[in-house]
């Protein structure tokens, strides 16, 4: 099992990751609700992936992947930003802060697994 | 505030009656206003603004053509040749900015003169700043997010079984919250192109390139309207100076407009070809409905009658046109439309090419 932690701050949109993920059987899941939560649990969860939504409050994906890069043990997890901001410059500017990949929003739930798994080219 | 267009014209036509002399009211917007004689080419007014962007003490005999813009001069000079009483805009580069020129003939007579005003809207001045644009981006998408993939979920079986019956209310939610996402998408597009926010990674790449990646990705589109896809490009380079993905969206817009209005079974034509000056000539054709005579002027504008006739139909946004002209324009190249209602019609596109020894992509 890939263990993948989950930052969105829109439940609704966490419930469908939730949901489209555990169809595919390969994830195990640790959803949290914002930016701070994700710093908090990551250290404990070592997590396989980090599928982080880009704009949340209080704190973005970004800044919640650059705490995670210092430390250690998370400085090398592959990270996917997903982001309904999906210029080119703007998919370069996430992808130069260290992201394998960026998925764009609306993001198809039957293709979610797979984009990550292409992502982590597994 | 933007200065609002109808406010100048009155300005322009009433309280001047045509002859655009000082004018301490006109000198007060923030926005370079222009005057042009009738021949839409000898400036008469300038105000302000203007004649500060321009570093011009006093208006004299310049000419709109004497205007050293950058990029836009053929945009600009089509708009004011198709206009007469319609409010008409090009996109122009000056100075390194972005500007979306509003034209407008001042009166029915054909002595009138035109007016022109220039909207520079970097982030944060006026118009919808690049934060707007983003967060209303996102307030848009997120739930939009959220129904397309419970629906697409539930489609998928994911819950259980569903009767056909359901399946075909569900398929019908997912189609159309698709056709509002792709509105958002547009509207987007449209605001942030106008107001100078889009940015444009311009690079001396292949046209061919770009022309065969669209084709290959709308290959399947194309096969769910029953419709075959037929691409010609020249055997040497194509080099143009371009966002290969806004061109990339071009292209896309109007292969999905010829498949959409295409009848089953048809072909649509693209060609690429470069000509005599070295520029680069993109044709996409198809055999299809075509459009209406009297629907043509006003093709690409935003929600033109044409399309709101054939959206339905079609799913399209009734946008897509006028994007594609707006991206065309930003790329200084020109854009036209010939059609004859149930035999067809044909997108002509014309780019400036750079010399094929350009580094490219």
């Amino acid at each position: 099992m890939i263990k993948i932690l989950h930052a969105e701050n829109d439940p609704d949109i966490r419930e469908i990751a939730e949901l489209a993920l555990g169809m595919s059987g390969q994830f195990e899941i640790l959803q949290c609700a914002d930016g701070q939560m994700a710093v908090d649990h990551a250290a404990g969860f070592a997590p396989d992936v980090l599928l982080l939504d880009v704009m949340m409050p209080n704190m973005t994906g970004p800044e919640v992947l650059a705490i995670l890069r210092k430390d250690p043990a998370l400085s090398d997890v592959p990270a996917i930003f997903m982001t309904a901001r999906v210029q080119s410059v703007e998919k370069q500017a996430l992808l130069d802060q260290g992201a394998v990949a960026v998925i764009a929003k609306p993001f198809d739930p039957i293709t979610l697994a797979d984009d990550i798994m292409a992502a982590l080219k597994v | 505030m933007p200065t609002d267009f109808s406010t100048v014209a009155a300005l322009g036509i009433s309280a001047q009656n045509y002859f655009f002399g000082p004018s301490l009211l006109l000198d007060t917007l923030p926005d370079p206003v222009i005057g042009l004689a009738a021949n839409r080419n000898t400036i008469i007014y300038m105000n302000a603004a203007a004649r500060a962007l321009f570093d011009a003490g006093d208006v004299g005999t310049r000419t709109l053509t004497s205007i050293p813009f950058e990029t836009g001069k053929d945009a600009l000079k089509a708009a004011l040749a198709r206009q007469h009483t319609h409010r008409s805009e090009a996109h122009v580069s000056f100075a390194g900015q972005l500007y979306c020129i509003e034209s407008q003939r001042c009166g029915p007579c054909d002595e009138a003169p035109y007016l022109l005003i220039l909207r520079n809207r970097p982030a944060g001045s006026s118009g919808l700043s690049d934060d707007f644009v983003a967060t209303v981006s996102h307030e848009l998408r997120t739930p939009l997010t959220s129904v397309k993939g419970a629906l697409g979920l539930a489609l998928s079986g994911a819950s259980g079984p569903i009767t056909d019956q359901t399946r075909k209310l569900l398929d019908i939610a997912h189609r159309n919250v698709g056709r509002l996402m792709l509105l958002v998408n547009d509207i987007l597009d449209l605001e942030k192109m106008s107001s100078g926010n889009m940015s444009f990674d311009m690079v001396p790449t292949d046209l061919r390139t770009v022309i065969d990646a669209a084709c290959e990705a709308n290959t399947d589109f194309a096969k769910g309207y029953g419709v075959n896809v037929s691409c010609d490009v020249p055997d040497h380079p194509a080099m143009a100076l371009l966002d290969a993905d806004r061109m990339h969206q071009v292209m896309t817009n109007l292969i999905s407009n010829a498949c959409k209005f295409s009848h089953k079974g048809g072909t649509i034509s693209i060609v690429l070809t470069t000509l005599g000056n070295g520029s680069h000539k993109i044709q996409v054709s198809d055999k299809g409905i075509g459009i209406p005579a009297d629907a043509l002027e006003t093709i690409f504008e935003r929600f033109n009658q044409a399309g709101s006739i054939h959206r339905n139909r079609s799913g399209s946004t009734g946008l897509g046109l006028a994007i594609v002209k707006t991206i065309v324009e930003a790329h200084d190249g020109s854009i036209s439309l010939s059609s004859t209602q149930d035999r067809g019609t044909t997108v002509t596109i014309t780019l400036s090419g750079v010399a094929p020894g350009s580094e490219g992509k």
